[in-house]
């Protein structure tokens, strides 16, 4: 297996990828041992997820005037699909800086350590996806067929995230203050994405939602668990996005690979 | 059959020594002010490795020596494949099993015994093989009821031993080794020198760095003298390691800079 530094990172993209058991015992490790001396461990998550829903869903339902039942099951779909998102982008920043000792140590494939932190993320979510069943059997049942979408819609997504993970992994290994700017920006995001609040509630401005790529990605899965298909422009907008951000993801990865530990 | 090769390997490091230069919106604002909007400088380098060539196959056990800061661990991590060179070319084949820095790799949170089986994890050991490898690391190590406490725990010696132990399970037919045997006590230097002996039968290649020409005589088949991040000599270790100890001292700006 000869090497030099473009092959070797596509190699280290490609051992990445095909490694599941290795970013699975990972995202596993990762997630108990967050939670190590806890009872309940992981789902400390799901308990400050649903926290979080309940107190929203009782103030903006009262501020926007909707009924309830209907705006609880709205934010525990949308909640649960913008911290999947906004997490992820959280931890890109710091995904290679954190595997420092390994890294530094070992020569695994660098690029396990992006796959390892979207496969946490997804873990994440499927504990956060507890609080959106809970809703659905406790306060209104909105899922039909149409939320098989959901399906897709996380492949789209997942995908996403692989990109920005890399970019954004890449980035907060040789500037240290992409980390913070991240956090700022997911911040103002989530004031410019309906999530909390409702699209209708800004009448005729669309076609600002249309250009927020981070609207397309979490409405390809909050309108399947709604019950609803998601809209021609959302999947267009979403899948152009995912390809885009993998895209650039990888083009950063292997251009970046053979200084990762020198940033480090 | 097992093979490590360096060809013309360039290593620099960035230093970054102000703040700015690990800032993106100051990297931004330099770029788009083309340069005129400049804080801090640009990041120094340190030319680590200078054209270093070197070939090792089965059989070969190399010793490094040479002055602190003459590329010896630089060598050993580019070696390991944890430093990518800047130029040249790395040819490898063989897994390779290292231990670079001390405890390093190992989760403090986790207890002995949680790392071994990680790591195992990590390496695709099959299930089945765990139990005996993870009992040869323990032998190995002698950490007795430290096994079951967080690594964090350690002193630098029961550290040393746990990754000296797993470096040595791990399978790789190319072991690497920085200094870090040193740091044993002579009990350990003893069980040390034994159990690397044993691994030779697998561990095909071999190559470590060292300050001791007694470790360099124990361990290697042959050395190289390391000095401004070039290779100044090679050869059989003892007589590498004479020639190191005659000249070294005298002369204290690096030998290649006298020659």
């Amino acid at each position: 297996m000869s090497t030099d530094n473009s092959s070797r990172s596509i190699q280290d993209l490609r051992a990445g990828l095909t490694s599941v058991h290795i970013w699975m015992v990972f995202a596993w490790d990762d997630l108990v041992s967050r939670y190590r001396r806890t009872t309940i461990g992981p789902f400390w998550i799901t308990i400050s997820h649903a926290a979080t829903i309940c107190g929203l869903a009782f103030m903006f339902a009262k501020i926007f005037k909707r009924p309830l039942d209907e705006f609880f099951v709205y934010l525990a779909a949308g909640m649960t699909c913008w911290n999947l998102i906004a997490n992820s982008l959280g931890e890109g920043p710091v995904a290679f800086m954190r595997a420092q000792g390994l890294l530094l140590s070992y020569d695994l494939p660098a690029s396990s350590h992006v796959f390892r932190a979207v496969a946490g993320q997804f873990l994440t979510f499927l504990h956060n996806m507890i609080v959106y069943v809970a809703a659905l059997i406790l306060v209104k049942n909105v899922a039909n067929a149409n939320t098989l979408y959901l399906i897709p819609g996380l492949v789209i997504v997942l995908t996403a995230a692989l990109g920005w993970t890399f970019t954004l992994g890449v980035l907060g290994t040789r500037f240290r203050d992409v980390s913070p700017a991240v956090t700022a920006f997911v911040g103002v995001l989530f004031m410019l994405t309906p999530i909390f609040w409702e699209k209708s509630a800004l009448g005729s401005a669309v076609w600002f939602f249309n250009l927020n790529p981070f609207y397309h990605l979490v409405e390809v899965i909050r309108a399947p668990m709604l019950g609803q298909i998601p809209t021609m422009t959302t999947w267009v907008g979403s899948i152009a996005s995912a390809l885009a951000s993998i895209v650039i993801g990888c083009v950063s990865f292997v251009v970046s690979r053979k200084n990762l530990s020198y940033w480090i | 059959m097992a093979l490590l090769e360096l060809n013309s390997v360039h290593v620099r490091y960035p230093v970054f020594s102000a703040g700015s230069q690990q800032s993106l919106f100051t990297a931004v604002a330099r770029r788009a002010t083309f340069g005129v909007l400049t804080r801090g400088g640009a990041a120094t380098y340190v030319h680590a490795l200078r054209g270093v060539s070197l070939s090792l196959r089965d059989g070969d056990r190399l010793g490094i020596i040479g002055r602190n800061g003459s590329g010896k661990s630089t060598l050993l991590k580019t070696l390991a494949g944890i430093n990518w060179p800047q130029e040249g070319r790395r040819v490898v084949q063989g897994r390779i099993s290292s231990i670079i820095a001390l405890g390093a790799g190992l989760d403090g949170e986790k207890t002995g015994v949680q790392n071994i089986n990680f790591l195992c994890r990590l390496f695709d050991i099959p299930a089945r093989d765990v139990p005996a490898l993870r009992e040869r690391v323990i032998e190995f190590a002698e950490l007795g009821e430290y096994i079951n406490l967080p690594t964090r725990t350690y002193s630098s010696g029961m550290l040393l031993r746990l990754s000296y132990g797993l470096a040595l399970a791990l399978p790789g037919e190319i072991l690497i080794v920085d200094e870090v045997i040193g740091a044993g006590d002579a009990v350990f230097q003893r069980k040390a020198v034994e159990h690397t002996r044993a691994a030779f039968s697998t561990a095909k290649v071999f190559a470590m760095a060292t300050h001791s020409g007694e470790a360099l005589a124990e361990y290697c088949n042959q050395a190289i003298w390391m000095d401004r991040g070039r290779i100044v000599d090679y050869g059989e270790p003892r007589e590498v390691w004479a020639r190191y100890a005659d000249l070294a001292p005298r002369f204290p700006e690096g030998i290649s800079a006298a020659r």
